[in-house]
């Protein structure tokens, strides 16, 4: 993992509300965030500019789930760092790891953005 | 003279001197045997002491020496000395045999100068057995010649003794082994045969020579190997021991099934092994398939024919129903007496027919396990007077009188199925009158027992009939059985009814006995366990005067193939004053809903080309939102619980069970125009009129927005309009999608509306976004949907106001 001290942070989340919240969070930790709301958009991206660190909602807009987008960005960038959002606990099953690669999981709670933040913040 | 005496001196030189060479000889002789006896001598002590018997011999085979050990009898010791060995052995008693063998080996010992040893069994004067191990051990002097012979005897008696008996025993399993019956095999713990017995080469037809070293599962169908390597060995390794059945092919390609016990064999110092005890359990198994395949037959054909009559049954009842309908129809019409009386004749005939089919259907039902019981709270007695009631013209009609003696309470009240005791209590009651010709029918009814908050009802029917045959009494209560054969030709019926009384009441967890005396009459007596209830029974609904034309002008679509229903539906419809239109299939009734517009629609679910669901799912896919979400009510010929699901899940609002009850179809007409469920939920509406009761709570609690926002205040702004901006239009198509049924997308926008919600802290809705979203995902208690959205959308509306007054307004 290359050191970094600002990130390019892609997110996929379709709730505006969401979108926000975590873009404040993550502000203080990077100045370069895109947002898209389904898989599709920020595959097409990711393609085209790669990011460091991905944040996946499971449940999107379109046909990709979080882990489809995931999944689809490693084939272009296997080093991506993600980091996976959902509202269904324990995603990061033993299976899931392995179908999808390596990722970090957090279950959305009231505290999910603070944790977002530390948990990217602690590796870059 | 002198010559004489010259040959006389010359002849004693010679004799002398031969003498002397012969002298010298001995002297040489006796020197070497003073030399071998001279250590035998010195050490005879020592020899005396070793546990085992020692000799010592001349190489001609003459004894030297003798220790204690051989020899117990000091006498003979000293006597043995220089004698033969027949001679000892003649006179110690051992016999000639023994002799015979002992000189053999040691003339083989002297020829070889090897070593000999043989084992020697002797049986003493007392006819004790002896065993003893001999060894000759031959002593050569330098020059090759033969010194001496030692001989070294072991007493092995117990050791012999053990060995015969073991020899015994091995003996005994060998002949076991190669006798018995049951098929026996040693096998590795790879699974490679090691030894088998003849039993089991007869069954497998190989011969020994081709099963040992073999394996097992080489012999085994290719289908079944894996299971033997991947179960039975880990299992035999780990377990010790193996069970099951086990499947071999035999060289003639016959399939064998063993049935074995095989256990794991350790043995110190060596592999493990197994030994396996089979039995061929083939024809067994043939045996079992076939009894098996036969159960399979049987059961279908059961199965077929019940089907066939439910399937009758249900194919009778449709134009029963037709004809109940039409004559319904045909009475309101004016009619002369004669016809009247013929009207009559056809409704009661027609009313007994649907009973006999009833009573397949109902019977095939308990048979399938489907029959429902329902729980409501009655007054038991009202109940048991009611069907008696309508028993008492049919009797006054016989000339037999009815008498009711009760003890209950009237005002009992229980919880319980109250139609079925009403099913029972008629097939009793018509079955008593059914077979009494004079006398009377005595019904007593008492509270057998209480226990706590459960009673025991009896209720005893007693006739003065033709009663049941002594011999016949246990098969009444079978299907399709009648007290006697000739009872169906006279008085009709068809065995089913006692069958169904007794499987209901065992489905109550009550009882049905019965005694009789032929020709006397019967006496019936059934109990049921009820559940009391305290406060009232459920009443039943007042009769309410329905006005049918109360609904006004409405257009209905009655989408239904029979053309006996149409017929009917149309009729009742138009006589509330409704405009009908008849569709024949669901294609036909899906065009003509786009085409026109209806109030509402009747759907048949059994219909040509396509069927009343699929059609009713069709509808609620229009694009049109006032047709996608039109009242829909199936009719139908079944209903159990399972099926009412299903038509609520298709989007149905409602569903009737043929044949059509006039009062009920309005009823169900006026419930749908009428329901919330059935209107398309204008919020507004809902929203201008329900914000009162929420007025004084704060309904969401911004604290994880601030918490992110780090004192930004402008960003907690920025949130709450996004949330003013984007959740009316989320809410919009939540309702836009209930409307139509859409449960899938119900789901999908309950699960978006979840974490916006739970980003604002709106915690009253909390639990009510996540039923939303299960539910309608599991397609389950959908009926309550429409309220928790509604209340969804009351409180979204009333927390945007406060937010709009609260947050937005600080400035």
């Amino acid at each position: 993992m290359k050191q970094n001290v600002n990130p390019r942070i892609y997110v996929v989340e379709d709730n505006l509300i969401y979108q926000q919240l975590i873009e404040k969070e993550l502000e203080s930790i990077s100045d370069f965030i895109r947002f898209f709301t389904n898989g599709e958009a920020c595959l097409k991206m990711v393609t085209a500019d790669l990011p460091d660190v991905l944040v996946l909602d499971y449940n999107l807009e379109g046909e990709m789930t979080g882990l489809d987008t995931l999944k689809a960005s490693r084939s272009v960038n296997p080093d991506v760092y993600a980091v996976v959002f959902s509202t269904q606990p324990c995603l990061d099953t033993h299976n899931n790891l392995v179908a999808f690669g390596q990722f970090d999981f957090i279950e959305k709670t009231d505290d999910s953005f603070y944790r977002l933040r530390e948990i990217i913040s602690s590796r870059y | 003279m002198k010559k004489q005496l010259y040959v006389v001196q010359k002849a004693r030189k010679k004799a002398e001197s031969a003498l002397g060479k012969k002298t010298r000889e001995l002297d040489l002789a006796h020197r070497q045997l003073l030399q071998i006896q001279r250590p035998a001598g010195r050490h005879a002590t020592v020899f005396n002491n070793i546990p085992a018997d020692i000799a010592l011999f001349s190489p001609e085979h003459e004894y030297l020496f003798l220790n204690n050990h051989a020899e117990k009898e000091a006498a003979l010791r000293q006597w043995v000395i220089g004698e033969t060995e027949e001679e000892y052995c003649r006179v110690s008693g051992k016999g000639l045999a023994v002799a015979i063998r002992r000189i053999y080996y040691f003339s083989e010992a002297v020829k070889t100068k090897q070593p000999q040893e043989w084992e020697e069994k002797v049986r003493d004067n007392k006819g004790k057995l002896t065993y003893r191990l001999l060894r000759l051990h031959p002593v050569s002097h330098r020059k090759g010649g033969l010194n001496a012979v030692i001989r070294v005897g072991f007493d092995i008696t117990a050791k012999k003794i053990e060995e015969d008996q073991l020899l015994q025993t091995a003996k005994h399993h060998l002949e076991l082994f190669n006798h018995c019956e049951a098929l026996i095999c040693i096998h590795d713990l790879k699974g490679r045969l090691l030894s088998v017995n003849p039993a089991t080469c007869r069954c497998m037809e190989y011969s020994e020579d081709e099963l040992t070293g073999r394996f097992i599962y080489d012999f085994m169908p290719e289908n079944r190997r894996n299971e033997f390597k991947h179960v039975y060995l880990p299992a035999i390794r780990q377990n010790k021991t193996a069970g099951g059945v086990l499947s071999i092919l035999s060289k003639t390609g016959r399939k064998i099934f063993m049935l074995f016990q095989n256990a794991v064999v350790d043995v110190e110092g060596a592999e493990p092994y197994v030994i396996g005890f089979s039995l061929d359990i083939t024809e067994r198994i043939y045996a079992e398939q076939h009894l098996l395949y036969s159960k399979k037959v049987t059961e279908q054909a059961s199965h077929a024919k019940e089907t066939f009559l439910a399937n009758m049954s249900h194919e009778i009842r449709t134009p029963i129903n037709g004809i109940l309908g039409i004559s319904g129809l045909l009475s309101k019409t004016p009619l002369n007496e004669l016809q009247r009386n013929y009207l009559q004749l056809i409704q009661e005939s027609s009313n007994n027919l649907l009973v006999i089919s009833n009573d397949v259907l109902d019977m095939e039902k308990i048979i399938s396990g489907k029959m429902q019981l329902e729980q409501l709270g009655f007054k038991i007695v009202d109940k048991i007077a009611i069907n008696i009631q309508s028993f008492i013209y049919r009797a006054e009609e016989k000339g037999v009188a009815i008498i009711f003696q009760n003890t209950i309470p009237a005002d009992l009240v229980v919880t319980g199925d109250p139609f079925r005791l009403s099913q029972v209590l008629n097939n009793i009651l018509s079955n008593a009158i059914k077979f009494t010709e004079k006398g009377n029918i005595i019904i007593t009814t008492r509270i057998r027992s209480y226990y706590e908050c459960t009673t025991i009802i009896e209720c005893i029917v007693k006739d003065t009939g033709i009663g049941i045959s002594e011999n016949r009494i246990d098969e009444i209560f079978e299907p399709f059985v009648q007290a006697d054969p000739s009872t169906s030709r006279k008085y009709g019926g068809t065995g089913l009814g006692l069958a169904i009384c007794k499987n209901l009441l065992e489905m109550l967890g009550g009882s049905l006995q019965v005694e009789s005396v032929e020709s006397k009459g019967s006496t019936f007596t059934f109990s049921i366990p009820y559940t009391l209830t305290e406060g009232n029974a459920s009443e039943p609904e007042p009769p309410v005067v329905i006005d049918y034309l109360s609904l006004g002008n409405k257009k209905v679509l009655v989408a239904e193939d029979g053309e006996l229903n149409q017929f009917i539906v149309k009729h009742m419809l138009e006589s509330w004053g409704f405009e009908v239109s008849v569709a024949a299939d669901g294609m036909e009734a899906l065009r003509m809903i786009q085409e026109n517009s209806y109030d509402l629609v009747l759907m048949d679910v059994q219909m040509p080309v396509m069927d009343g669901l699929t059609t009713t799912r069709r509808i609620r896919q229009l694009n049109d939102q006032t047709k996608a979400g039109i009242p829909i009510i199936a009719l139908t010929a079944n209903v159990s619980k399972g099926d009412s699901e299903n038509y609520i899940e298709a989007g149905m609002n409602d569903y009737l069970s043929k044949p059509v009850n006039e009062a009920k179809l309005f009823k169900a007409i006026e419930k749908n125009f009428k329901g919330t469920n059935t209107k398309p939920i204008d919020m507004n509406e809902i929203l201008t009129g329900a914000t009162e009761s929420f007025h004084n709570q704060r309904l969401y609690d911004l604290s994880t927005i601030i918490a992110v926002s780090g004192g930004d205040e402008e960003f907690v702004k920025k949130m709450v309009k996004l949330f003013i901006e984007t959740v009316p239009a989320n809410l919009q198509e939540l309702n836009a999608y209930l409307n139509t049924r859409n449960w899938d997308m119900v789901s999908k926008m309950a699960h978006k509306l979840k974490s916006t919600l739970d980003s604002m802290g709106i915690d009253s809705l909390r639990q009510d976004v996540r039923t939303v979203e299960a539910s309608a995902k599991r397609n389950e208690n959908l009926e309550n949907l429409p309220a928790l959205i509604y209340k969804i959308n009351v409180v979204i509306k009333n927390c945007i106001a406060q937010l709009e007054n609260e947050v937005l307004a600080l400035n």
